[in-house]
């Protein structure tokens, strides 16, 4: 369908509005945040609907919903996540306490520790920190996006850096 | 529970229990969401599930409120178009004003000579006003001579 109109658009809403809603619904578990995120999904579809592939619209509006779901839980955990104090500093003085620890450590322990992580922290881990590729050269190489490499290389380290803390405390890697 | 399997994708079990809305912790749905954003045989796995599970129905339809925001995004879209030409316009004559002003001087063209008779006007038309002026005042003292001149006759 190449000529969108207003009413095949809302044909179109009204076909794929309840499989959208219960992605988002089953990522975020959240009705309200996934009726606003179904939303934005038809907003997003409609606004690139001329790169809509015909007979796939299906999955390509799961592609979607799933896209905004992951923005929205992201958002969420960064919010969580993010140390009190850290937000008042600037990036590039905040001190990198995973790559601090890690520094610290032994690099056969630290390679011990990336071989017993759990998909889909391990090959990330281990591209970016033993083999020191760059987050483009790991994403060309595992074929996830770059900013999926950056958000689970952050998710790693700080994994990383807890199993290091609770290594240093008991003793035992 | 494995989420995901040594190749990297989603396990089916993963998916049974997104599908079943079985207790699932935020980072698991934050794994599952960044997987399934980009990886198309598990998404297609997921919708294939979907497929043969009851959807749920949204409290409220996206419908009416969506093309709301189609409408005040286009306008909002619009505005800013018609702002940033504006600024443009603006700038682009600005610029326009600014090198016109500074090379002005350069291209005006030098004016003609003015002829040796017309730079005589200015003090010849002086000369005449003074003589007209000296003429005036010559006329006053004769009057004021000759309103003078019977008193003093007849007091003498």
């Amino acid at each position: 369908m190449a000529d969108w109109t207003k009413e095949s658009f809302s044909r179109l809403v009204e076909q794929y509005e309840r499989l959208v809603y219960t992605i988002c619904f089953q990522l975020v578990r959240d009705a309200a945040a996934a009726e606003d995120l179904t939303q934005d999904t038809f907003l997003a579809a409609y606004l690139h609907r001329d790169t809509m592939p015909a007979g796939y619209e299906r999955q390509w509006l799961g592609r979607i919903a799933a896209n905004k779901a992951k923005d929205h839980l992201q958002s969420a955990w960064n919010r969580r996540t993010v140390l009190p104090g850290d937000e008042a500093m600037p990036p590039g003085l905040s001190p990198p306490t995973e790559e601090v620890a890690i520094a610290q450590s032994e690099a056969a322990d630290i390679a011990a520790l990336i071989d017993r992580m759990r998909e889909p922290y391990r090959p990330v881990c281990r591209l970016c920190l033993l083999e020191e590729r760059s987050p483009e050269e790991a994403a060309l190489a595992l074929g996830r996006p770059v900013k999926t490499i950056h958000t689970q290389l952050a998710r790693g380290k700080r994994l990383l850096r807890e199993q290091l803390e609770r290594r240093e405390r008991h003793g035992t890697v | 529970m494995e989420l995901f399997d040594p190749s990297g994708h989603l396990t089916d079990r993963a998916l049974l229990a997104l599908v079943r809305n079985e207790e699932l912790d935020e980072l698991a749905r934050l794994e599952l969401a960044e997987h399934l954003a980009y990886c198309d045989r598990c998404l297609q796995r997921y919708t294939a599930l979907l497929a043969d599970a009851p959807l749920l129905v949204p409290a409220r339809s996206c419908r009416e409120s969506l093309w709301r925001r189609v409408r005040s995004r286009t306008l909002r879209l619009l505005t800013s178009r018609y702002a940033t030409a504006a600024a443009a316009v603006a700038l682009a004559l600005t610029v326009l004003w600014g090198s016109t002003a500074i090379s002005l001087p350069q291209r005006r063209p030098a004016l003609p000579e003015v002829p040796q008779q017309l730079q005589r006007w200015p003090e010849r038309w002086s000369d005449s006003l003074d003589g007209a002026l000296s003429r005036f005042n010559a006329m006053f003292d004769d009057l004021g001579g000759a309103a003078s001149r019977p008193a003093q006759g007849g007091n003498a």
